[in-house]
């Protein structure tokens, strides 16, 4: 049974800076799961990382992994293996000897190494690249002999820091599904930091949205994109409309007053202010009769399956995804309504 | 017949010839006169090693050249080639050639045993006064060599004719070389990155040094050692004004044989010290000069 890695209140302030650079990150990650640390640059979950890495030390808090407290051991004693943005690699190793480095300084001798070194950059598919090094390598080939290495002393717990965001949009796209296929198969306790959300949501079992040093929201990523906690986290998950608004009583039933109109509130509604999102996917074009309101259509980017509509009610801004066939036949008076369920709102 | 065919084929060259000719006719020009700017620089630069290297082995009395009256045994006085003065020069100045010697060689070695840590703890330390330390070890390079001779003199007489004594003054020379081509390279890479790599990796602070931080040093040391050597072999100043009739180097033994001996004598001096140090500067010429730039800039 896989022990579980759980981090208490842990906090960091630098020097230089005022505000805390993390502050009271309070979570126990899903062992055997991918959990994506998610924000906006500057959120803290590098600094985050590098915490639970034990490569920075933190001003507070605990990391524990099953029933060891190993908030004051060394790195290099934690058993987590790390993969970083810049790969890291040595240059002045091969990639086979990048990867048997870990096994090298746990003296572990040159045969095994070696069998386990191949092993791995078996698994992370580039064998015939084993006697290289690494400047005669891409980008691409080199996040994998650092996952390789990472991988190849058996850690507790795999880190990885933005490990695709310095390759270009296709490899990344492929290396992630590899990933994705990998991790799966290791069932390994990972926490994978990234600023990408695309790469977030369909990584990660979890997410742990960050903002200005703290936790946002933490949970699957469809539950997070349906029912965000806050304003923040609606617009970072994908594209969304927000907007402040008040829920009132009237005849019909409870209402949602937002800029661009009225619309029926969403089970569970209190009565009082409110926030509500409709994510551009939920807005659709209807006929006049069913419309719940009409916008200009400032420009439209047509995107391939869909169209994304910028719109206009008033002085109030939306965004729309459209599928692409439907034809804009009124784009100053554009019929539209919101899909049934597509209206979330909190108080 | 097929002769037609051919004269056009082969016309059509000289054509092309004729347009192109104009725009290459310039480029040669300004190439001509490059040329010979650079002639002129390398015959002033090289004509004076030339010269003493012509000097170290020509006979000039034979050549009736010079009336100079070289006394040493005489059987080489009517040829034209001899090497009798370099017999003479390793003979005579043994002492002060294997001394220099090893005192660059002892040199690189503290060097790397001082300096290698040294230009670590500029590029990667994180302790006050990082920035002092530094500029305290590139000093020695912004002052007159007399200048520092005379302060070592004054602050350690007592030790004066020591042969540590004049290894520790070349050392005040040589150390900003090598920590200065350590920090160097160091900094031009992301150091910390790959030793925080190989934290995790589980490697401790001495497994990190060894496996990784030396490791991605060795060319930065090499050249370092190379540098050192160099101006440790070749360090006037210091030499000159610490010695002692049993501490002298050989560059103010071949200062001696300017002062006190024949032309041919101290050409053929030169020569041997040119033999040893040439070598050296081509291989650092060889292995870059990227590092040595930085490290002239430093100074």
């Amino acid at each position: 049974m896989m022990a579980t890695l759980t981090v208490q209140g842990l906090s960091k302030t630098y020097r230089q800076a005022g505000e805390a650079a993390v502050c009271d990150f309070t979570h126990t990650f899903a062992p055997g799961r991918i959990t994506a640390l998610l924000g906006p640059s500057g959120s803290g979950k590098s600094t985050t990382l590098a915490m639970i890495a034990g490569l920075l030390e933190p001003d507070a808090g605990s990391v524990q992994y099953g029933g060891e407290d190993l908030t004051g051991v060394l790195a290099e004693q934690r058993e987590f293996g790390i993969v970083f943005q810049s790969y890291a690699l040595f240059p002045h190793l091969t990639a086979r000897e990048n990867v048997e480095f870990g096994l090298r300084v746990r003296g572990i001798g040159a045969g095994e190494r070696r069998r386990r070194a191949l092993e791995m950059l078996e698994l992370v598919r580039i064998p015939q690249l084993a006697e290289r090094r690494p400047t005669q390598l891409s980008g691409g080939e080199q996040q994998r002999i650092a996952l390789a290495r990472a991988l190849a002393f058996r850690p507790r717990v795999l880190l990885m820091d933005e490990p695709l965001s310095a390759l270009d949009a296709k490899l990344r796209d492929e290396l992630r599904a590899e990933l994705s296929r990998l991790l799966a198969e290791l069932e390994l306790t990972t926490i994978y930091v990234t600023h990408d959300q695309g790469e977030a949501m369909s990584l990660g079992h979890e997410l742990v949205i960050m903002h200005r040093g703290r936790i946002e929201q933490c949970g699957a990523p469809s539950d997070l994109y349906r029912r965000p906690s806050s304003p923040f986290v609606a617009e970072f998950l994908g594209s969304a409309n927000v907007f402040a608004g008040e829920c009132a009583q009237n005849g019909r039933g409870l209402i949602v007053r937002l800029p661009f109109g009225e619309l029926v509130a969403p089970e569970g509604t209190a009565k009082g202010k409110c926030w509500a999102m409709v994510r551009p996917e939920q807005i659709e074009v209807t006929t006049p009769a069913e419309a719940q309101f009409h916008a200009r259509v400032e420009s439209a980017f047509f995107l391939g399956g869909h169209t994304r509509l910028h719109l206009r009610v008033g002085e109030t801004a939306l965004l729309a995804d459209v599928p692409s066939h439907v034809p804009i036949v009124s784009p100053e008076a554009l019929p539209l309504r919101v899909r049934d369920g597509g209206l979330y709102v909190k108080n | 017949m097929n002769l037609p065919a051919s004269i056009e084929v082969a016309a059509l060259p000289v054509e092309r010839a004729r347009e192109a000719t104009p725009r290459r006719a310039r480029i040669s020009t300004s190439k001509r006169l490059l040329i010979a700017l650079l002639a002129v620089i390398l015959f002033v630069v090289i004509s004076p090693v030339v010269v003493v290297m012509l000097g170290s082995f020509l006979n000039t009395s034979f050549l009736g050249l010079s009336s100079e009256q070289w006394v040493g045994d005489g059987s080489d006085a009517n040829s034209l080639i001899t090497f009798q003065w370099f017999s003479y020069v390793l003979k005579l100045y043994q002492p002060q050639l294997l001394f220099s010697f090893q005192l660059a060689v002892l040199s690189v070695v503290v060097c790397i045993l001082i300096g290698v840590p040294a230009g670590y703890l500029i590029a990667r330390g994180d302790f006050p006064g990082r920035r002092w330390l530094e500029e305290l070890l590139l000093l020695p390079l912004a002052l007159p060599g007399i200048a520092i001779s005379i302060a070592l003199i004054q602050a350690y007489a007592i030790i004066r004719g020591r042969w540590y004594f004049v290894l520790f003054g070349h050392l005040i020379y040589t150390l900003p070389f090598m920590a200065r081509c350590v920090a160097g390279t160091l900094r031009s890479f992301d150091c910390a990155e790959l030793e925080r790599a190989a934290q995790s990796l589980g490697a401790g602070p001495w497994q990190r040094f060894f496996f990784v931080v030396l490791p991605s040093l060795r060319h930065a040391i090499t050249l370092g050692a190379l540098l050192v050597f160099a101006v440790s072999f070749g360090e006037f100043n210091v030499s000159f004004l610490l010695m002692t009739p049993l501490t002298a180097t050989f560059p103010s033994a071949l200062y001696a044989t300017y002062t006190f001996n024949s032309f041919q004598v101290s050409s053929a001096a030169t020569v041997v010290f040119l033999a040893v140090i040439l070598p050296v500067l081509a291989l650092i010429q060889w292995l870059g000069g990227d590092e040595l730039s930085k490290v002239e800039q430093g100074a």
